[in-house]
């Protein structure tokens, strides 16, 4: 079975070889729970920079195809982040959006290949340090957002990115 | 119940008191130049004065009106600073309307003046830094209780006027019709706590606070958009005149 990402900003593609995956499974895993202005609404609704926002919905469109199927990866990301930041309202937002996105892209290097280059001016929108997450004092929050990554990624988890990416 | 179960119960209750999120910021007319602004605005979040009968009405209206839909805290967790503190609200509303050129940032002076230069265009932010909502709320709260006290002037604010009052919140700046008729309604109930005097007092505050808010310049934009509420009905009444000026009287004062 072929998975075929393309990198959102260089719009370079790649292919990669997996064994077989139950792309019905994966389909119902990343069904959109929100309407797009719904989503578009809450990221607008967040205390955080502009900058910091337009960052965040370029990774909305993102999409990964397995067998021919698209799966709707960032719109499945952006609303993990409203989630977190609904379910821990006293943490800082900046925080758990860099937290999410840098666990992310961390442990699945194939989303880290195609949106890791958003982490660097987001880190800096944000006013926080490049790996910040791996010294994260709220354990509470970070096996939290480690579950969710296991939940919802790790049929990516083990798929390198091919030397020539 | 599963992630994606809970993702689906958040996101089927959110609303937004910005229907036409577009139609707000082009209204907002702040350009390209509204970081500095809105970091302005945001400096005074610790202003502790509220707009008497103004805000406490908006930010209740609000969450009201976000309870009835079942989700008052799931989204003012989005609006922390709202949750904590409601005089918030009319401080950053005033904060925006500076922005806006309304209220005389030297700034925003200057982004008229740029405006006027290049009549074809209007820039218009994508994002702002302030959260949206926190935004409609705090300018709705701000716009409300005095145009309800002088649409009441003449006695009872008319169908006509409250008409053309949502329409003018609904059509002109993208609310939520919903939400601006809940707010409306609430804000006549409570109209006996309005005070010009106070008004008047906390917008002064406000600027003294800040030195780029010039009280002059905030009074002219007041004044006119009562005037355009008590045309609304096609005629001047009296009493009208004399709430007017009332209120210009303790905004000179």
């Amino acid at each position: 079975m072929i998975i075929q990402v393309t990198h959102p900003e260089t719009k370079q593609v790649i292919d990669i070889e997996v064994d077989s995956m139950n792309i019905e499974e994966l389909q119902e895993l990343y069904k959109t729970t929100a309407p797009e202005k719904t989503l578009l609404s809450a990221i607008e609704n967040l205390d955080i920079p502009a900058e910091a926002k337009a960052l965040l919905l370029k990774i909305k469109d993102f999409t990964i195809q397995v067998g021919g199927v698209a799966l709707k990866i960032g719109k499945k990301i952006l609303e993990l982040i409203i989630y977190f930041i609904k379910k821990y309202p006293s943490t800082t937002i900046g925080l758990i959006v860099g937290s999410v996105l840098g666990m992310l892209f961390s442990n699945i290097p194939v989303i880290g290949w195609a949106l890791g280059w958003l982490l660097m001016p987001l880190c800096t929108a944000l006013g926080l340090a490049l790996g910040f997450w791996k010294d994260f004092s709220e354990k509470e929050i970070k096996v939290a957002i480690d579950g969710a990554i296991n939940e919802f990624f790790s049929s990516f988890k083990n798929i390198p990115t091919p030397e020539n990416a | 119940m599963s992630i994606n179960d809970e993702l689906s119960d958040l996101f089927e209750n959110i609303q937004s008191i910005i229907d036409d999120d577009f139609q707000f910021k082009k209204k907002l007319n702040i350009g390209d130049e509204h970081f500095t602004y809105l970091n302005n605005a945001k400096n005074l979040m610790d202003f502790g004065e509220s707009l008497a009968g103004g805000t406490a009405i908006g930010f209740l209206t609000y969450s009201s009106w976000f309870a009835s839909h079942a989700v008052a805290i799931k989204v003012l967790a989005f609006i922390p600073v709202l949750s904590v503190s409601p005089p918030i609200a009319f401080i950053v509303g005033s904060g925006i309307l500076g922005a806006t050129g309304f209220f005389g940032f030297k700034k925003a002076k200057d982004a008229l003046l740029k405006k006027s230069e290049n009549e074809l265009m209007t820039k218009v932010p994508k994002y702002l830094n302030t959260p949206l909502d926190l935004l409609g709320l705090s300018l709705a709260s701000l716009m409300m209780p005095v145009s309800v006290k002088m649409g009441q002037a003449d006695g009872e604010l008319c169908v006509v006027e409250r008409a053309q009052i949502l329409k003018y919140f609904t059509d002109e700046w993208g609310y939520n019709s919903e939400f601006i008729e809940k707010l409306l309604q609430a804000q006549e109930s409570k109209m006996e706590s309005f005070s010009y005097k106070e008004y008047a007092k906390t917008l002064k505050a406000v600027c003294k606070k800040t030195s780029e808010f010039k009280l002059s310049q905030v009074s002219d934009e007041i004044l006119n958009f009562q005037r355009e509420i008590i045309l609304m009905d096609g005629e001047i009444h009296p009493e009208e005149e004399k709430e007017l000026a009332t209120l210009k009287l303790y905004l000179d004062a």
